[in-house]
């Protein structure tokens, strides 16, 4: 169904919008300043198949109408459309070069040169990259460092390899220029910003 | 479904939506009052009240201009017989919001024609004599300007 009278696709935001998404903001801030840790975050959300209520919680908090969303295929079918459209309100874009925001899963990274990186006037005019992570796979160790690190963080998440982390690697060395990045976990929320720089273990 | 039936169905709802939106208050709660309705009913969007961007024209042609902003309102609730209901009203009456977006539901489910019935055919109305009126009134300050022929168009 194209419009917005299919309940089932409309059904399960948040209960109390301002308290639940000032929440989930929270700690979106708190995983964008301390890349690499995990800030967990319980959610009573129940978006469609096959979103995850972690990741809905992400898109549901950080989109709206001024911000241009683009969803991987595998996530255009049934209703995430609707339920996404219905409760941010946001545009979707085919085009991944419009979007503020993008939105995929770890099982099937896009090419991530098709978003944008800003410009050395408006850095921020980049794209955040919105990861659905279901916990599988292997995950391998990697080291941040960087603003917000005191050290070295060491991060790793199920399911992102060598070839991910090194993409990551190579966003990260364009700064201020690129892309951040924000994984959604069943258990919570944490992130790699641009200012990060990713050391593969092979290369320490 | 062709593009030009559901245009039909569209049109046909805005009206509908249009007619409860801009319905008095006190009238639709008095209309509402005696429509026996208890089925229990999920608020997917509680109502919630934004301001909207007025935008003006002088006369048809002109260029567009801001008015000001006003209070809207919106609701959307689902029927547990699955029907979805929207609305939108100028003002910040979360309860005609939500008994509008109730409305908008039943209208379409199988009580169609009984809320169109006794709540919208009631309402709108109510509308047209109110406008009726104003027209009315605002029709006695109306000049008619005569000129004299003077001839010099012959």
């Amino acid at each position: 169904m194209d419009d917005l009278t299919n309940k089932a696709s409309l059904d399960g935001g948040f209960d109390d919008i301002p308290t639940e998404s000032a929440g989930v903001f929270r700690a979106v801030l708190d995983a964008m300043s301390h890349p690499g840790t995990m800030q967990n975050q319980s959610t009573n959300l129940h978006p469609p198949a096959p979103l995850s209520p972690t990741c809905a919680a992400v898109i549901l908090t950080l989109v709206d109408n001024d911000t241009p969303l683009w969803l991987a295929p595998e996530l255009m079918g049934g209703n995430v459309v609707q339920y996404l459209k219905f409760h941010t309100g946001a545009a979707l874009v085919e085009n991944a070069s419009d979007a503020a925001f993008a939105v995929f899963l770890a099982s099937d990274i896009p090419d991530l040169n098709q978003f944008q990186t800003g410009t050395a006037e408006y850095p921020d005019r980049s794209a955040t990259m919105i990861i659905q992570i279901d916990g599988h796979g292997d995950a391998l160790p990697i080291n941040l460092t960087g603003p917000g690190i005191e050290y070295k963080q060491e991060f790793s998440v199920p399911g992102l390899d060598g070839k991910f982390w090194r993409k990551v690697r190579s966003n990260n060395s364009k700064f201020p220029l690129g892309l951040d990045f924000v994984f959604c976990l069943p258990e919570g929320i944490a992130a790699c910003p641009r200012s990060s720089a990713v050391m593969l273990e092979e290369t320490v | 479904m062709t593009q030009k039936i559901l245009n039909a169905d569209i049109q046909y709802r805005q009206q509908w939506m249009a007619v409860l939106a801009k319905a008095l208050w006190s009238n639709l709660e008095e209309m509402w009052k005696d429509i026996p309705f208890s089925s229990t009913y999920t608020l997917l969007r509680k109502p919630e009240m934004g301001l909207v961007m007025v935008e003006g024209r002088t006369g048809g042609s002109g260029a567009p201009f801001n008015l000001g902003e006003t209070t809207v309102t919106r609701c959307s609730v689902g029927l547990q017989s699955g029907e979805v209901g929207h609305a939108y009203i100028m003002g910040r009456n979360y309860q005609h919001a939500e008994i509008a977006a109730i409305c908008d539901a039943l209208m379409q489910s199988e009580r169609h024609d009984e809320i169109a019935r006794n709540v919208i055919d009631p309402l709108k109305r109510l509308a047209s004599a109110a406008t009726a009126k104003q027209s009315a009134k605002a029709a006695t300050t109306k000049v008619d300007f005569f000129t004299v022929v003077r001839g010099e168009d012959e």
